[in-house]
Formats: structure tokens, C-alpha cells, sequence
């Protein structure tokens, strides 16, 4: 009898055990105002972008796709009230899968081009022409970078001048790191201790942006993403050794 | 013993095809305690076998019977509590009969007994006198209210939530160490959504907040046991106390009661008036007037067959609501002028004074068959409702939580901030209950529907999303502050609108109304929530190396909430600083890409959880010295949003251990201990809130064109052509649309680690019966957190993840804290001849970084989705005494019967509430998270509230009009002294945005800077309420009770 009560409990719990996984992580998108540092690829003869901030903004359709919309600070800077290029909207958009690949990357496909042109204005040391062609989108959707950081390649033509670049963007983006005593010079430290940046973050200050930046390519993180670990340390995901050795640098 | 497998497997298929048939009943409790003992020839000292122990009470339909073993000990389990009469017989030995055995909800008493033998009549043999009353069955502690405490003690203040219904929630309060907190009664440490509810087995906690949602008045109530700790494995899925409820049943004889309570206003007194910063519009609340009137009856449909209980009971509440209109007094050159307190001086202006009421009502009823199929098999039936309705046309509502008005102060239109609250509560149980070979197998199955339908209207009745009438009308928070503010001349006809000055600067300067609320109610809604729960028990009593009571159960529950919101008129909208546009505040909608907006007339989530457990213990005595109690429970909850898993809590193994030694050996004393670990049931608000957040589209509308005020030009607040786009210097850039805003609308991220919400207790103590009916005893708990689940943000509250705080994803937050120590002392004297007299100390700490389900500073009800740990930052200085933290706590429970002649009697019953003060704290506004989130100084250092002190006595005089007939009056007296302790203190010392002073003292105060200017926090930026009353305890009032019963 006691047998059979035993074993009625361990079906029940047996059953209770099936399927305990949290549900999968999808293409979640942090944020707003995200910052992105642009890394020349091959040699450039243009004048060099370092970086800018970067909206971007999920959209979901009721057909359930999921849009990705990217807007550079250049291309609103270029026209703030979209009255001098309306044809153009300041913004790329691109489609966002369902859910991340095997190593965590949600690959943003059919991007599209993004592009200002406005007459030109000599005071604001802005281009009259400018061109994003964004390709090889990937966001980061590791439970550790749960879309706050991103990859890409970017070919950016400014008044007729075409660079490549790949892009290394990380949210949030609005994180100053400008010395306080001598406001032109960076302070690294601002950025490791900021509490805006989740302690895991390998992070640095951009000397042109001053802002803070990923100091590594996506996914920036001070050790290896627990993702790979977990199967063998599962508890142990994120090693204080790798935090403090990081925050070293 | 010999049991056939095949029986088993019918016994155990044919409960199986009950709980499955009859998905959508409850079960009421048959009965959960235990009279057991050995019998002893008076002579030999040697055991007698086969001698017939029965059982009678007025409890218990019918009787029970149950033969002593060759070792002499017999066992009557699944008895209802009450007052037992045991006799026991045997050929050869004198009959003998024990009444008086006293014995309470689970309790598992032993009662021995010396038989003589009829051959040794000559010989003279003393015979143990009464029997004793200690539970030497179990390790819990906490107390239990039967029907003399409640008749004699009980006064349920005439204040709070279901005051009017006299639910038995507010009973809570009388376990040692329980405190009462913002939305019940705080158990070990745990804050009240923490405790599970059960009303005769099936759980009655809301299913989206864990507060009780059955609130059952105690006229229907048989016994509350109040389980503070050191609970067995088949109590689970709390981390806080249990509040167990028996209803009552009927019996073989017809007993019924007529009752009626009103509690005037005029009696009560109007409490300590609070010295409150005074503006332009002020208002007070006073209670009206409150009662209940009702009818119970039980009795035997079938003698000792089928019995039945019914009961009916409407309750009303009224408070009435005042609200003046002031000016403010200026000084020669046109400034405020302050008052000695650092208020504000106003005057009220003539002829200005309205006076409102907000209204409850609500019926409770009952209705319960029990049918006794055989000896051995009986089912019960029950239904209870706890519908309520409040608010309606002109009038104001009461919040359920906690049973105030919704408003004191008017700050608006009322119809802008008044509703209608609507709570439908049914509960059905059905329970059966078997016991199989000679009692030794028992099978108990529970079937159980806990539902709810709760709504917020406007108070025309107009409901959340359907556009007609108020709910059409948006709602508007006038917030200009530049040039000038509004004054009340923009919003309400004065009789004389010069006091307020000529000109508008000047009205604006005399009669400011900033934060004026017009329009509709702003937010409505529409919730349906209900829970199903089946339940398997068998137990098994099994003889080897001593007494095994054998228990093992399957536990599962489904809960679902359906929760429809809108905003009225489809936003809520708040002017600007400068006056030049509206923003919404809620618009339900979603962006299908940049600038392309569509919006929602309401948006409904559908949140549901399933939670399946088992459990197996054993309660294991031996040579009636010792008993061990060991048991496992296991438990997993899924929890899914619409029709998505959002987050599993798993594996949720909770060890129980326990043991209780009995050095008397006869059940007169018991030294306990024990260790147990308590998981906690995620009440569905989380998923309701954060999967996903609410998907919000907020913009910005033009006062130029829009304006809320006129019913012509507020269509405009509507359109697109009103919208401007967000381009100040605070707006972010590089948003790709440029009219809109989002919020929410993503589901939060779970941490793959995340592990479920857990606390550990130790538990132990002694207990001894002095003399008859009197114990004394001692008891120390301690209960400590593992992880806790919450909602943790990185990004300012932008979006949030769920998940452990300090493990996982959540590591760079604080561990959550929360560690309860209490040592409780107590005495106690079961009513017996005509008196009873309790009493309990307790000394307790409560300290940590977390005070559970709600968030009192804030009156945040999110529970695990406040927002303690959503920022890193938020953590400084959280780590202090917590808001139950009461260190001294006496109670002391008095009651005497005196007759007068065979008919007429006099009962008397006091109760006295003692406890040192809670602490208190200096709260800062958070540049994110906003007002009083941010701990200035560590948590607790801003001092203590004072002690409190309460009678409340009972007086009532019963009269037999026949010999069934007893007509009784009386009249409750709720804090008799009409002390008027301070109960809190307003905590916000400011509302500037400020850092928390890590580890500060006061003398660090000065130092603190407003984060927006950068300047020191000066006199004009203090808040100059703080610590300064804002709640006295509730004042004496007056309760005159009636009964006529049979």
C-alpha cells in the first residue's frame, strides 16, 4: 500500500518534472538610444565616422513579423524636422527573426538603404549626402545581452564618399565619460563604474563619442557568454576572476 | 495488516474518476483532528485489546467508533473539532465515560485511560482526572479560535477591509506575533498575500494578488486555526502563515440564529484630526455608519444521513466625505504665510462645504449538504458567495484592499474620481471523505471553484472600454506651473470669486489647483479570476517500531485571470509645464513601425498557472515518548501569458521535519522542534502585468488645439492633427517616430536559472499542562529567505527581467533579506467552568532589504514585480529593521460566563493588544523610479512609532425565552480607552530627486543635494509633513449586537 502511494507521488512528480525550461529568450530589443562605434574595415580614404548614437525601435505586425528600425544621429541631425528631405525617412528597416541562432545572434535581414539629402549648410559641419547601407545585422539575445548589443557591416557614402565600416553598437547609449576636469579627455573609469552598465559588460570610453562604448566585438562581454558554459558550470556563469581582470584593462 | 492490492486500485480509480468528473467543485474539510490513546487495565497497568472507544460531540454528525489494538491504543481520526465525550467499554471492565475533551482543528490529542476491571470493585483505584488538551501530534504553532473565543472575545474593528461582513481574515490578528500590515495580517515575518487562505480545504487567496478573496463572515464559522510556523508538508505553497476556516455543518439537532450588529457614527469617535499640509481643497472622511444583519440555520435533513447548513447575511457601509474649499492666506507682500508647524495658512472660504458619501454593500451566504453515505463514506457539498457592490451615481466607492474610502480629499471633479467597485466571490467545494479497514486507510479527495468577478466602473456604471457615458471621457491632470498655475476659478463656480483675487496671477497665488483632476475615472477595469483545485489524500496508519500515520497526497491547481483594462476616453492625459500641450499618461495601443500608431479602447491580458504537487509524511510515535514527523513536498508552478509559458518556477522540493517529545507520556506536555522549507505560488499579477508590460503609445497634443474642458474641442485631443512631435531637449533624437512614444509592450526576459521564491523556519519549544485546562509555553521561530523572484531592471525601468536578485542574471543586484527571530511566551486556560484567560508575549526582529509581496512605503500591491530591486541603485541603505518589525507584542484574552438563575446569563469578554512601534524611514524621490523610493538614511533610522495599546471588551446578556430558545443582546467596544497612538508617520522627507547617503546618519543630512539642480537640500525643498503624523489608530467606536438563537 505504502508502495503504491510512493509510487502514485513519484509518477506525479515525474510528470510535474517534464518540461521546466524557461521559455526561449526570442529578439528582444533594449532600449532606445543606443551608441554605436564604427571600426574601419580595409583602408578608408574618407574622412573617418567614429561613431554616433543609434535609435532603434521593434516594431511587432499583427501578423506577428517583427520589424527592426535603425536611425542614425547623422541622418536626423541632417534634417531634425524632416522638412528639407521628406522622401527619405531618416531610418533602415530591416526584419527581425523569431529567435536567435544557435550562438545567439538574431540576424536582421532585408535591411534597407537609409538616406538624407539637404542643401548644403557650411556652419553646421554637416554632410548635404548621406547614405547608410547596413548589412550583416545581428543582434545579440544571450540572457546576458538580451538585445543591448549589436553587430553589423555598414557602407556609408558621405557627400560621395564611400567607407566601410563594422559596427559595434551596445545600449544604453546616452552614458558620457568626458573627464570632468578636462571635458575633451576620456575617463575610463566612468565607464567601469557606471551603474547604467551591467557589471558583465566589457566596456570602454570612446576618445572621439566620449561615450561609453563595447570594447570588444559583440558579444562584449568580460568573460565568455554563460550560454556555452552553462552546460558544464551551470552555476558559475559569470567568474569574479573575469569581472576583475576585465575591469583592469 | 492485509490490504488487497485490488482494493487499493479501486479505491484509488474510483477517487481519480471523481476528481475528474467533477472538475469545478470545492471540498470543505470533514474534519482534520485526532483523538488517539492507549487503554490500560487499572489493575495490571497491562493494555486491553478490543475495548469500544466511542466518540460523540456536537460537532459530529452522528458518532465514531474505533476498537483498541492487542497493544491497547486505539485512534478516531478526521474528527471535526469540538467538545468530545469519549466513553469506552468493554466486558469485564466497568464502563467509563471522559467528557470535556477539548479538542481543536488538527490537533492530534491523546487521551489515555485506566479501565477497572468489574472483579477488583473492592479495591480502590485512582482513575487520571480530565483529559488533557495539548496537540502532541504536531510541531505548529499559532493559535486556534473556536467558538467560545470568538462568541466570548472576538471584536472585529469597525474600520478596515470587510469590517461590515466581520470576515475571518481580520482573526489573524490574534495569533502570537502576527501583525497587522497594509492589506491583512502579517504572519512570521511574511507580509499578509504570503498566507495561504483556506476555507474547509480549498484555497481562497485571490488569484492575482494571494490576499484572501473570500471574505466569509465569522457567523458561518465554526474554528480559524492560525498556523504561524512548523506546518506539515500538506500545507504548502505559502510562505507565510495559514489561516485555516472551518464553516459550520449541521447536525442531527436543528440550531439556528437571527443576528443583527450596527456600528453608528455617532458613537464613534471622529479620531485625532490630522495636522496636514491644507491646500486649496480639503476633505475628511468619517464613518457614517456600519452593520450586518443575517440568518444561519442547520440541522438534519435525513437523521444520521443528511444533514444541512444554511446562511444569509447582507452587510452595509457608509462613510461620509467632506470637502471644503480654502484660500490661502498671504502676507503683506503678497507671500504664504506659514503656521508654527511649517504649513501653509489657509482659510475656507464661506458657503463652499459639500458633503458626499461612499457606500458598500454586500451579502454573504452559505450553503452546505453533508451526506453521510455509510459509516464509513461521507460527501459534502458547499457553495459560499461574498458578492459586494460600492459606489454608484454620486457617490464614492470603498478600495477592497483595505476598506477606506477611495478619496479622502476631493482634488477634482468627482466624477473624475469617483467609481463603482463591483466583487463577485463564489466558492463551491465538494468533499468526500473514506476510511477503509477499520479506519486504518482513509481517503480524502477535494474538489474545489474559487472565483471572482471584480470590476472598476465609472460611478455611472459605465464600464472600462465601452466609450459610453463617463468611461468615454477621458481624465486630465491640470499640471501648469509656468507662468502661473491654474486656480480653482478655472475649474469650479465660486459664490464670491474675488476672494481668490482679481486677476488670474493672483487666483493662482491665493486658490492654486495643481494636480486638478477633470473628466472621466481614468482607469477602468474588468477582471474575472478562478481558481480549480483537486486534491487527493490517503492515509495510512501502519504499525512498525511504533505508530506511523502515513500520509501521501496530489495537489493541483489551476488558476486563470482574465483582466480587461481602459482608460476612460481612452487616454489619461496631463497638461504640461508650460501648458502648451496634453501627454498621455496611458493610451493602450502599439506602433507597427515608425509613427504608424494603432490604437486600443482597452487592452485585455489573459494570464493563467498551473501548479501541480505531491506530498508523502510520515507522523511516526513511539512508546507514546516521541514522535517524528518527516515529510516532502514537491511542487512546480508554469505559469503562461495568453497562450505562451512566460516563466516556470520548478521543482519546488520542501523538506519538513519535525519531532515532538511527550516526556509525561500521557499528552500533557510536548517539547517541539522542527525545520521546514516554504515555497511560495506566484499569484498571476506578475504575468498580468509583465508579460508582456502593458503596450502603451504615448504623444503629445497641442493645447492649441485640444482642449479637455470644452465638449467640443476635446475631439480634438483625438486626432493627428493635435499630435506634435517630440523635439525638446529632453527628447531623444534618433527615436524613429517622432509623434509617439512607446511603452511596455515586450514580454520581461526570465532568467534560464531562475529558481522559485523559497523560505526556511526553525521552529521549536514546549509546552506543559500545569493544572487542568491550563498550559504554559515557550516557542522561538526563526525564518530566513532563500532567493526571492522579482523584477529587476537595468535601464530605468524601461524593461525588466524576472529572475533571482544576487544569482544569475540578476548577480550585480542586492540578495534579497528578510530574517524573522521571534521567541513567544504564552498561557493558556481553555474555557472550562464558565472562564478562560489567555495570554502571549512575543519578542521579535525583523530585518532585511525585502518586506515581501507589497511595498508598505509606497502601497506597491505588484507581488514579484515591485519595485524593491529594479534598479541596482535602489538597493542603498534597504537593509534595516522592515515595516512589521514590532520587537514587543503582549496579548492577553479574557472571557467569564456568570449565570443568573437557570435562565438568565452574562458574558464578558476583553482583549488587550500591546506592541512597541514599527520603524520608519527618511524617503527621497528616485530621478526614475519617482517618490518615496530612495532610503536617504539606512532603512529604520528615521525611529520608531510609538507603543499602541487596545481594549476592546464584549458585554452581552442571554436570555432563555424557552428551553431552545435563547435571545441575546450586546454590545462590542473597540478600543474602550479611545487610544489614539500614531500609527504612521509620513516618511518622504523629500521630494526632490536626491542619492541616498550610504550608510548616513542624520547629522549627514544636511549634506544631501537635489540631483536636478545640484544644490543642497534646503528648508523650502523638505517636506515639511515629514515625521509627522499621517494615521492614528482607528478610535473607539461602538458595535450593538443582537441574536435570537435555536
Amino acid at each position: 500500500m505504502t508502495r503504491h502511494l510512493l509510487g502514485l507521488t513519484t509518477i506525479a512528480a515525474l510528470i510535474a518534472s517534464c518540461d521546466t525550461r524557461q521559455p526561449a529568450l526570442g529578439c528582444p530589443v533594449e532600449g532606445v538610444d543606443w551608441v554605436a562605434t564604427y571600426k574601419p574595415v580595409g583602408k578608408n580614404k574618407c574622412l573617418a565616422l567614429p561613431g554616433e548614437l543609434l535609435g532603434l525601435q521593434k516594431y511587432i505586425q499583427p501578423s506577428g513579423e517583427q520589424l527592426l528600425a535603425l536611425k542614425p544621429q547623422m541622418l536626423n541631425d541632417m534634417d531634425p524636422t524632416n522638412e528639407l528631405d521628406p522622401e527619405h525617412p531618416p531610418y533602415s528597416l530591416g526584419v527581425l527573426p523569431a529567435e536567435a541562432d544557435a550562438e545567439g545572434f538574431c540576424n536582421v535581414s532585408s535591411v534597407s538603404v537609409a538616406e538624407k539629402h539637404v542643401p548644403e549648410d557650411p556652419e553646421e559641419f554637416l554632410p548635404a549626402d548621406a547614405v547608410y547601407r547596413w548589412s550583416n545585422v545581428r543582434l545579440v539575445a544571450l540572457p546576458e545581452v538580451p538585445g543591448t548589443q549589436l553587430i553589423a557591416n555598414l557602407e556609408y557614402t558621405e557627400d560621395g564618399c564611400t567607407a566601410q565600416y563594422e559596427v559595434w553598437a551596445m545600449w544604453p547609449g546616452d552614458l558620457d565619460c568626458a573627464d570632468e576636469d578636462s571635458p575633451d579627455e576620456p575617463d575610463d573609469s566612468l565607464c567601469q563604474h557606471s551603474e547604467s552598465i551591467p557589471p558583465d559588460f566589457a566596456v570602454t570610453c570612446d576618445p572621439d563619442l566620449l561615450l561609453c562604448v563595447p570594447a570588444r566585438r559583440p558579444p562584449s562581454l568580460l568573460s565568455a557568454p554563460a550560454l556555452q558554459q552553462r552546460a558544464t558550470h551551470p552555476s558559475n556563469s559569470f567568474g569574479v576572476d573575469g569581472k576583475n581582470q576585465g575591469r583592469k584593462r | 495488516m492485509l490490504v488487497s492490492h485490488q482494493a487499493i486500485r479501486t479505491v484509488a480509480a474510483k477517487s481519480l474518476a471523481l476528481l475528474t468528473c467533477l472538475v469545478g467543485s470545492v471540498a470543505l474539510a470533514q474534519g482534520t483532528s485526532v483523538l488517539f490513546g492507549t487503554i490500560l487495565d487499572a489493575s495490571t497497568k497491562q493494555p486491553v485489546p478490543d475495548v469500544v472507544v466511542t466518540a460523540r460531540a456536537p460537532t459530529l454528525q452522528g458518532e465514531q467508533v474505533a476498537v483498541t489494538d492487542e497493544a491497547g491504543q486505539y485512534r478516531l481520526p478526521q474528527l471535526p473539532s469540538g467538545e468530545y465525550t469519549l466513553s469506552f467499554a468493554k466486558e469485564a471492565y466497568r464502563p467509563f465515560s471522559r467528557d470535556g475533551v477539548t479538542l481543536r482543528l488538527g490537533y492530534s490529542v491523546r487521551v489515555n485511560v485506566e479501565l477497572i476491571p468489574e472483579s477488583a470493585l473492592s479495591e480502590e483505584i485512582v482513575v487520571v482526572g480530565h483529559a488533557p488538551t495539548i496537540d502532541v501530534g504536531s510541531t505548529s504553532t499559532g493559535r486556534n479560535i473556536n467558538a467560545e473565543l470568538m462568541r466570548n472575545i472576538v471584536v472585529i474593528a469597525p474600520g478596515g477591509k470587510n469590517a461590515a461582513a466581520r470576515s475571518f481574515e481580520a482573526l489573524a490578528e490574534l495569533a502570537p506575533g502576527a501583525v497587522t500590515d497594509a492589506y491583512g495580517t502579517s504572519i512570521s515575518g511574511a507580509t499578509s498575500p504570503e498566507n495561504q487562505y483556506l476555507i474547509d480545504g480549498i484555497s481562497v487567496n485571490d488569484p492575482s494578488t494571494g490576499l484572501n478573496g473570500t471574505p466569509l463572515s465569522i457567523e458561518f464559522i465554526e474554528e480559524v486555526n492560525v498556523l504561524t510556523g512548523g506546518y506539515l508538508p500538506e500545507f504548502g505553497r505559502a510562505t507565510g502563515g495559514v489561516v485555516n476556516v472551518v464553516t459550520k455543518s449541521g447536525s442531527n439537532e436543528f440550531h439556528g440564529s437571527l443576528f443583527g450588529n450596527y456600528t453608528p457614527g455617532a458613537f464613534a469617535n471622529s479620531g485625532r484630526e490630522l495636522r496636514q499640509e491644507v491646500d486649496t481643497i480639503s476633505g475628511r472622511e468619517s464613518l457614517w455608519n456600519l452593520g450586518d444583519v443575517g440568518v444561519e440555520v442547520g440541522g438534519p435533513f435525513l437523521r444520521d444521513k443528511l444533514w444541512f447548513y444554511v446562511g444569509l447575511a447582507p452587510s452595509f457601509t457608509r462613510y461620509q466625505l467632506e470637502r471644503n474649499l480654502n484660500v490661502r492666506v498671504l502676507d503683506e507682500n503678497g507671500r504664504t504665510v506659514k503656521d508654527e508647524d511649517g504649513f501653509t495658512r489657509t482659510q475656507r472660504i464661506e458657503g463652499t462645504q459639500r458633503h458626499f458619501f461612499a457606500d458598500q454593500r454586500s451579502l454573504q451566504y452559505i450553503g452546505k449538504l453533508t451526506y453521510q453515505v455509510s459509516q464509513n463514506h461521507t460527501v459534502a457539498l458547499s457553495v459560499l458567495g461574498t458578492p459586494a457592490s460600492s459606489g454608484g451615481p454620486g457617490r464614492f466607492s470603498l478600495l477592497p484592499e483595505n476598506g477606506a474610502p477611495e478619496v479622502t480629499v476631493i482634488q477634482g471633479a468627482p466624477e473624475a474620481l469617483s467609481t463603482q467597485r463591483l466583487q463577485g466571490g463564489l466558492d463551491l467545494g465538494l468533499k468526500a471523505s473514506s476510511s477503509f479497514f477499520n479506519k486504518y486507510l482513509l481517503l480524502d479527495a477535494t474538489l474545489g471553484w474559487h472565483h471572482q468577478d471584480n470590476a472598476i466602473r465609472a460611478s455611472d456604471g459605465t464600464r472600462a472600454g465601452s466609450g459610453a457615458g463617463l468611461s468615454g471621457i477621458s481624465q486630465v491632470g491640470w499640471e501648469r506651473d509656468r507662468p502661473y498655475e491654474h486656480s480653482l476659478r478655472d475649474f469650479e463656480s465660486l459664490p464670491e470669486p474675488s476672494v481668490c483675487g482679481l486677476t488670474p496671477e493672483e487666483a493662482a497665488l491665493r486658490c492654486p489647483a495643481f494636480g486638478y483632476l477633470t473628466g472621466g475615472p481614468g482607469l477602468l477595469e474588468e477582471r474575472t479570476l478562478d481558481r480549480y483545485q483537486g486534491r487527493l489524500v490517503g492515509t495510512l496508519l501502519v504499525r512498525a517500531a511504533g505508530q506511523h500515520v502515513l500520509k501521501a497526497g496530489l495537489d493541483a491547481e489551476w488558476m486563470r485571470y482574465d483582466h480587461l483594462r481602459a482608460a476612460s476616453g481612452g487616454s489619461r492625459m496631463f497638461e504640461s509645464q508650460e501648458g502648451d500641450y496634453f501627454e498621455d499618461d496611458i493610451q493602450y495601443g502599439h506602433l507597427l513601425g515608425p509613427d504608424q500608431a494603432r490604437l486600443l479602447d482597452s487592452y485585455r491580458a489573459l494570464s493563467r498557472s498551473r501548479t501541480l504537487g505531491a506530498f508523502v509524511q510520515d507522523s511516526w510515535s513511539m512508546l507514546d515518548l516521541v514522535t517524528f514527523n518527516l515529510g516532502l513536498r514537491y511542487d512546480t508552478q508554469w505559469l503562461r501569458a495568453r497562450d505562451e509559458q512566460a516563466l516556470v518556477l520548478a521543482h519546488q522540493w520542501s523538506p519538513r521535519l519535525g519531532f515532538i517529545l511527550d516526556p509525561t507520556r500521557s499528552g500533557r506536555s510536548r517539547l517541539f522542534a522542527s525545520y521546514a522549507r516554504y515555497f511560495e505560488n506566484i499569484p498571476l499579477d506578475l504575468i498580468d502585468n509583465a508579460f508582456p508590460i502593458e503596450p502603451k503609445v504615448l504623444s503629445r497634443k497641442s493645447s492649441a488645439l485640444c482642449n479637455p474642458l470644452d465638449p467640443v474641442r476635446r475631439e480634438a485631443c483625438s486626432t493627428d492633427l493635435a499630435r506634435l512631435p517630440y523635439a525638446g531637449p529632453f527628447d531623444s533624437p534618433v527615436d524613429p517616430s517622432r509623434l509617439w512614444r512607446v511603452q511596455g509592450s515586450s514580454s520581461a526576459l526570465v532568467d534560464p536559472n531562475i529558481q522559485p521564491q523559497s523560505t526556511d523556519e526553525w521552529v521549536a519549544g514546549g509546552e506543559l499542562e500545569l493544572r487542568p485546562h491550563l498550559s504554559v509555553g515557550l516557542s522561538y521561530t526563526r525564518r530566513s529567505l532563500n532567493r526571492i523572484v522579482e523584477s529587476m531592471s537595468r535601464d530605468g525601468g524601461r524593461t525588466y527581467f524576472i529572475g533571482n536578485p544576487g544569482y544569475g542574471l540578476g548577480q550585480d543586484f542586492d540578495k534579497a533579506t528578510r530574517t524573522y527571530d521571534a521567541g513567544t511566551l504564552f498561557l493558556q486556560r481553555t474555557f472550562a467552568e464558565q472562564w478562560l484567560f489567555q495570554a502571549s508575549y512575543t519578542l521579535s526582529y525583523l530585518r532585511g532589504n525585502y518586506e515581501g509581496l507589497f511595498r508598505s512605503e509606497t502601497d506597491e500591491l505588484n507581488p514579484n514585480n515591485n519595485t524593491d530591486f529594479d534598479s541596482p541603485s535602489l538597493s542603498i541603505n534597504r537593509e534595516g529593521p522592515l515595516p512589521a518589525d514590532r520587537t514587543h507584542q503582549f496579548q492577553v484574552f479574557a472571557a467569564r460566563e456568570i449565570g443568573f438563575g437557570p435562565d438568565l446569563s452574562l458574558q464578558l469578554g476583553l482583549s488587550y493588544f500591546s506592541g512597541s512601534g514599527t520603524p520608519y524611514n527618511h524617503l527621497g524621490k528616485d530621478a526614475v523610479f519617482d517618490r518615496a523610493q530612495v532610503f536617504i538614511l539606512p532603512r529604520g533610522s528615521a525611529g520608531r512609532l510609538p507603543w499602541f495599546h487596545r481594549i476592546d471588551t464584549r458585554l452581552a446578556l442571554s436570555y432563555k425565552l424557552t428551553k431552545t430558545l435563547t435571545a441575546s443582546a450586546g454590545v462590542d467596544v473597540f478600543n474602550l480607552f479611545n487610544f489614539q497612538a500614531v500609527s504612521a508617520y509620513d516618511e518622504e522627507y523629500t521630494r526632490s530627486v536626491v542619492r541616498p547617503l550610504q550608510n548616513g546618519t542624520r547629522q549627514d543630512l544636511p549634506k544631501l543635494r537635489d540631483l536636478e539642480d545640484g544644490e543642497p537640500i534646503g528648508p523650502q525643498k523638505l517636506n515639511p509633513n515629514f515625521g509627522k503624523p499621517i494615521a492614528y489608530q482607528l478610535p473607539r467606536s461602538i458595535r450593538f449586537g443582537a441574536r435570537l438563537s435555536f
